[in-house]
C-alpha cells in the first residue's frame, strides 16, 4: 500500500514540475536540445528524490528501531538486506514515476513559445 | 537539355540562408481549414538582416516558427541554410536547430540559472568543447553584450533590458548561422532598444550570421538591409509590391 502511495505522491510531485517548466523545456527543445536529453532531466529528478528521500527515512528508521528494541527488548535489527531491498523499492517506486510524468514532456511544443 | 537545366536549377545557392518558394501553411482541418500563409517567397542573404512588419495574425509567427524548424512544412518549398524542410524528419529539424539562433519576445530565460547559466545552454550545444571552454564562450558573449558584471546574477534580478541581452547572449554563444528574433525589441525603451538592434546587427555582421526579425517597432526601420511587410499571409516589398 506504501508503496502504491509512494507512486502517486511522487508521480504528482514529478508531473506538476514537468508542467510548471513546459515553457522552458520547449525553449530548450526550440535550441535544438533532444527530447531525450529532457527524458534525462526528469530521470536524475526522480533518482534524486529517491536518493534524498530514502536516506533520511533510512535514519530516522534507524533511531526508531533502536527506541522500540530497548523498549521492548525486542531483537529488531534493519540489516543490509532489508536496506537494499527497501532502497530499491523506493528506485524503482522514483523511477516509475518520473517514467510516467515524462509523457507530459512530449506536449511541450516549441512552436507555441513564440 | 531540360534535365539539364533542372539540374542547374536544383544547384544549392550557398549565398543564401533561406529561400522559400510558393510556402503555403494551414491550421484546422476541413470546414474549419484556415490558410495562414499564401504562396510565400522570400530569400535571406548571408549577413543580411530583415525585418518583417505586419498587422496581428497576418503569419508572421508562422513563418517565423516554420523557417526555425519548429513546424513541418506543408506545402511549397523551404530551405533553411542548404537543408530541405519539406517532410524533414523530427531529427533533422532538431539537428538544424542547433545552427539556429532564437531570440523570444518573452525572454525565456531559465529562472532558476544564473545569467552565466543560462548563456551557457547555449554554448553546451558545440560539440567537443569541455566545460571551462563552454564557460569562458558564455563569459565571453556576456562581455559582448555589455554585461560582464551579472554573471551570477538570476534572471528576477535582472532588468527587461538585461534579461534580452543574456537571451542575445544565448542565441548567439551557440554560434548560429541565422538569428530568429521575435519583437525583441517591444518590452524595451526606445533608446534600450536601438542599442539591442545595433548590438544584433554588429554582431550578426562579425559573426556572418543572418537576422530575420518580426517587429511591429517603427522605432529600428532605419537600421535594417531590408524590410518586408506581411499581409494576409502574403508578402510585399517596403514599397507594397509582392516579392
Amino acid at each position: 500500500m506504501g508503496f502504491v502511495v509512494g507512486c502517486v505522491v511522487v508521480y504528482q510531485i514529478l508531473y506538476s514540475d514537468v508542467t510548471d517548466h513546459l515553457p522552458e523545456y520547449a525553449t530548450l527543445l526550440a535550441m535544438g536540445y533532444k527530447l531525450n536529453s529532457l527524458f534525462f532531466v526528469v530521470a536524475r529528478e526522480g533518482f534524486l528524490l529517491a536518493l534524498f528521500g530514502y536516506l533520511p527515512a533510512y535514519f530516522s528508521g534507524q533511531i526508531l528501531y533502536s527506541i522500540i528494541r530497548q523498549s521492548t527488548r525486542l531483537p529488531i535489527i534493519m540489516d543490509a538486506d532489508k536496506t537494499i531491498l527497501i532502497f530499491i523499492l523506493v528506485l524503482i517506486m522514483c523511477m516509475g514515476s518520473a517514467g510516467i510524468a515524462m509523457r507530459k514532456l512530449v506536449d511541450a511544443d516549441p512552436a507555441e513559445i513564440f | 537539355m531540360v534535365k539539364g537545366k533542372n539540374k542547374a536549377s536544383n544547384k544549392i545557392n550557398y549565398s543564401k540562408t533561406v529561400s522559400i518558394n510558393n510556402l503555403s501553411h494551414f491550421y484546422g482541418r476541413n470546414e474549419n481549414k484556415k490558410q495562414v500563409l499564401n504562396n510565400v517567397n522570400l530569400s535571406i542573404q548571408k549577413s543580411e538582416l530583415v525585418l518583417l512588419k505586419g498587422p496581428s495574425g497576418c503569419g508572421k509567427t508562422t513563418l517565423l516558427t516554420l523557417i526555425g524548424a519548429l513546424r513541418t512544412c506543408q506545402s511549397g518549398n523551404l530551405t533553411v541554410l542548404n537543408n530541405q524542410l519539406n517532410g524533414a524528419s523530427r531529427k533533422t529539424r532538431q539537428k538544424l536547430r542547433r545552427s539556429i539562433g532564437m531570440i523570444f519576445q518573452g525572454h525565456n530565460l531559465l529562472r532558476c540559472l544564473t545569467a552565466e547559466q543560462n548563456v551557457q545552454m547555449g554554448s553546451d550545444l558545440i560539440k567537443g568543447l569541455t566545460y571551462l571552454q563552454r564557460r569562458e564562450i558564455a563569459r565571453n558573449w556576456l562581455s559582448a553584450v555589455g554585461l560582464e558584471e551579472h554573471y551570477k546574477k538570476l534572471p528576477s534580478d535582472l532588468s527587461g533590458g538585461q534579461k534580452q541581452r543574456v537571451a542575445i547572449a544565448r542565441a548567439l554563444s551557440a554560434n548560429p548561422k541565422l538569428l530568429l528574433a521575435d519583437e525583441p525589441t517591444s518590452a524595451l525603451d526606445s533608446v534600450t532598444g536601438r542599442e539591442i538592434v545595433t548590438l544584433l546587427r554588429k554582431l550578426a555582421k562579425e559573426q556572418r550570421c543572418s537576422v530575420f526579425m518580426v517587429t511591429h517597432d517603427p522605432r529600428i526601420s532605419d537600421m535594417a538591409d531590408r524590410i518586408l511587410n506581411m499581409e494576409d499571409g502574403k508578402i510585399f516589398s517596403t514599397h507594397s509590391e509582392l516579392v
